[in-house]
């Protein structure tokens, strides 16, 4: 237990996690349940995964950060709750909310599409191929099935297959299925909407 | 789950993962050979121009920030309650007149219905609690002496089998930034059997807040800054004033309170306040969405017993109930004072200016001979860091961890925050397991002087955010992490190979 400590304290960006094996932030989380000021590292570790995974859904800085700050402040004033599990699906289950509060609360009248005016709009590459439009996008996207999405907006957030594996509570060899699964149908989505993904 | 349609679509979703993984870091990474174009082709335009960007690391800070003082900032969003008097504008004899037979007529309604309790808002009430519970002034109360017990049920058993948690606790309060609190907590079995129990005592002096745990003969001292305009955990709702003020701030969010009845707790005269139905259950804990019951004391709006119940169930979750409030009794100073025990393990938290070379080194070498395994400190770092006050924690009976934080000389005597350039040095002592754990999944590298050493390559993206690099050191008895987000890995191994035995 007190090596774990010690290797999460010395290193804030271990090995990601997969459902199959032990959460080894749970030493973490046991440390910072006996000390609030033990948190630390937890946020130290997942700020930049959570706040990925806000802007994907929401396409909006100022409403990402707000809500990865709700999702932090939630799950500090709710850690002595926490049950053993994997702590960060327990962080994503509260930011999911998070997002969907977001939008009930605070910009009840905004569409998708007003977050995307203000997100920087894609750029062509360097080889001269047209970029994938992303109300096009938004709108394949919302046409998968719900775990294949799921899948698909966190490895938009930049999350690795372990950590997708960990959030969603599947296999990583699940994950890798949906994956591939969630990008032959958006695929063929985006040919259908006569967008960049005609030519994919 | 449903399985792979064949051997192929089981192969394309390795290649696909593995070229994810190398796309988002690199977008010109050329795919794996054999992944079918297409795919790869619609997985470089998603990560070249669909990928989410990284945090702002002035927001990462930010949030940091409150997080650090959740305490504070949950002060600063309550509002005291006061009821509103609107100024009477000047007024003719006519209307005077017509106001004297109203008042007369409003005379006659009272007192037809002075018999009668008068109808009271529990929204008002638990505005008048959330005020009174980090201001106990703002309810006419200038100390208290209470004795309380909490009970919990955790929905499923804790870890160790725990099924109920009890705290009694007595708390004392002397005014703003002094008070004392006595707790003990016994953790129950399903049987009864008692599986543990644990004291702990909280003082605030009014410049310091000290917390001792008995067990381990640990203090634990901090400034009071930031917990001194609250009662920290003294009010009387129990251990969790930052879980009252959430709950009160959202009294009108998410309750339909209701006063339910007039009743006496402690010999005190109470509103039942039944909160109904929560309408913002809490994300990922669900358990705590059901029914919950205030009982308010009426002159002081403390919260003098509370219970919530598991959601759509009459099976109570958690309790508190206060036994014994007395209110502005004459309370002595020694209560709000407090002496490390002898032979106690003291860890002070409180903000210290940055050591001079020599009383840096004295410091180490006092650290050297109390903990149980050999410090190392480096002969020198990069970059013209210079270092903060060192620190030796506890981490258990006889067990101790350093931390030795190296800065810009410019953030050297600021409050901690997230700084990308700076070093941290973590040292343990190097059991077996410590090195197994603290090593998985790291490359081995080799480090001069070191029996073994590790390396895990962070990342820095050109918006400032990453992941730090780490190396790991075995050091004879001693385990070193060593960790960077804006040391270059040869720095940070540089460092490792200078570190030297502080001697005892």
């Amino acid at each position: 237990m007190l090596g774990l400590f010690f290797m999460r304290v010395a290193a804030p960006a271990p090995p990601p996690v997969g459902v199959s094996e032990p959460d080894p932030d749970l030493a973490l989380v046991a440390a910072a349940q006996a000390n609030p000021r033990a948190f630390g590292p937890l946020f130290d570790r997942y700020h930049d995964t959570i706040y990925r995974f806000c802007f994907t859904r929401l396409g909006h800085r100022q409403a990402a950060e707000d809500a990865t700050a709700e999702t932090f402040l939630k799950a500090f004033a709710n850690l002595e709750h926490f049950k053993p599990g994997v702590f960060l699906a327990w962080l994503y289950t509260i930011a999911r909310h998070a997002v969907a509060d977001a939008y009930r609360k605070d910009r009840p009248a905004e569409s998708w599409d007003e977050h995307e005016e203000r997100a920087a709009p894609p750029e062509a590459d360097g080889a001269g191929r047209e970029p994938i439009d992303r109300v096009a996008l938004r709108a394949a996207l919302a046409q998968l099935p719900a775990d294949q999405r799921a899948v698909l907006e966190l490895q938009l957030s930049g999350w690795a297959g372990p950590e997708i594996a960990a959030a969603v509570g599947k296999s990583h060899a699940a994950v890798k299925m949906l994956r591939f699964r969630a990008m032959e149908r958006l695929r063929q989505l985006l040919a259908e909407d006569g967008g960049a993904g005609g030519r994919l | 789950m449903s399985e792979y349609r064949d051997d192929r679509e089981r192969l394309q979703a390795d290649l696909l993962e593995q070229y994810w993984a190398q796309v988002t870091a690199d977008p010109t990474a050329p795919p794996p050979e054999g992944l079918d174009p297409h795919m790869a082709e619609l997985a470089r335009a998603l990560a070249a121009q669909h990928m989410a960007p990284g945090a702002r690391p002035a927001a990462a800070a930010d949030l940091r920030r409150r997080l650090d003082a959740q305490a504070a900032e949950l002060a600063r969003r309550r509002r005291s309650w006061r009821p509103a008097w609107p100024g009477l504008p000047a007024l003719g004899m006519g209307v005077r007149l017509a106001l004297a037979v109203l008042l007369a007529v409003l005379a006659i309604g009272v007192y037809a219905v002075v018999s009668r309790p008068a109808p009271v808002s529990a929204l008002e009430v638990l505005q008048k609690a959330q005020a009174s519970a980090g201001a106990p002034e703002s309810g006419g109360v200038r100390s208290f002496v209470l004795r309380q017990t909490s009970r919990e049920w955790p929905a499923t058993p804790a870890r160790g089998g725990v099924t109920e948690i009890v705290i009694d606790s007595r708390r004392w309060y002397g005014g703003p930034g002094h008070w004392r609190v006595v707790s003990e907590r016994v953790l129950r079995g399903a049987d009864g059997a008692e599986l543990g129990r644990q004291t702990s005592l909280e003082v605030a002096d009014g410049t310091d807040l000290w917390r001792f745990d008995s067990q381990a003969n640990v203090v634990t001292v901090d400034a009071l800054t930031g917990h001194e305009d609250s009662t920290g955990s003294v009010s009387a709702y129990g251990q969790g004033l930052a879980g009252l003020q959430e709950l009160l701030a959202q009294a009108d969010r998410c309750f339909d309170p209701t006063v339910t009845g007039r009743e006496t707790v402690a010999g005190r005269a109470v509103y039942r306040i039944d909160l109904g139905p929560n309408r913002c259950p809490i994300a990922g804990a669900p358990e705590f969405g059901g029914r919950q019951v205030l009982w308010v004391d009426q002159e002081t709006a403390f919260i003098l017993r509370y219970e919530r119940y598991l959601p759509g169930s009459d099976k109570l979750a958690e309790s508190m109930e206060v036994a014994e409030v007395q209110y502005n009794g004459v309370l002595g100073g020694d209560l709000f004072t407090f002496t490390p025990p002898a032979g106690s393990q003291v860890v002070d938290n409180r903000p210290k200016p940055a050591p001079g070379p020599e009383e840096y080194l004295r410091q180490l070498v006092e650290y050297a001979a109390a903990a149980d395994f050999t410090l190392l400190v480096p002969r020198d770092v990069p970059r013209g860091l210079v270092p903060r006050r060192p620190r030796l924690d506890p981490l258990g009976e006889n067990a101790w961890q350093l931390m030795l934080e190296y800065v810009p000389p410019a953030e050297v005597d600021q409050a901690p925050r997230p700084i990308p350039e700076a070093l941290t040095i973590v040292e343990t002592r190097a059991t077996d397991e410590a090195v197994m754990l603290a090593s998985q999944g790291m490359e081995p590298v080799d480090v001069p002087g070191a029996d073994a050493a590790w390396l895990q390559r962070g990342t820095l993206n050109p918006d400032g955010t990453g992941t730090s690099s780490v190396v790991i050191v075995r050091h004879g008895d001693a385990l070193v992490g060593l960790n960077s987000m804006g040391l270059t890995v040869d720095e940070l191994l540089q460092v490792a190979a200078a570190l030297e035995v502080v001697e005892r």
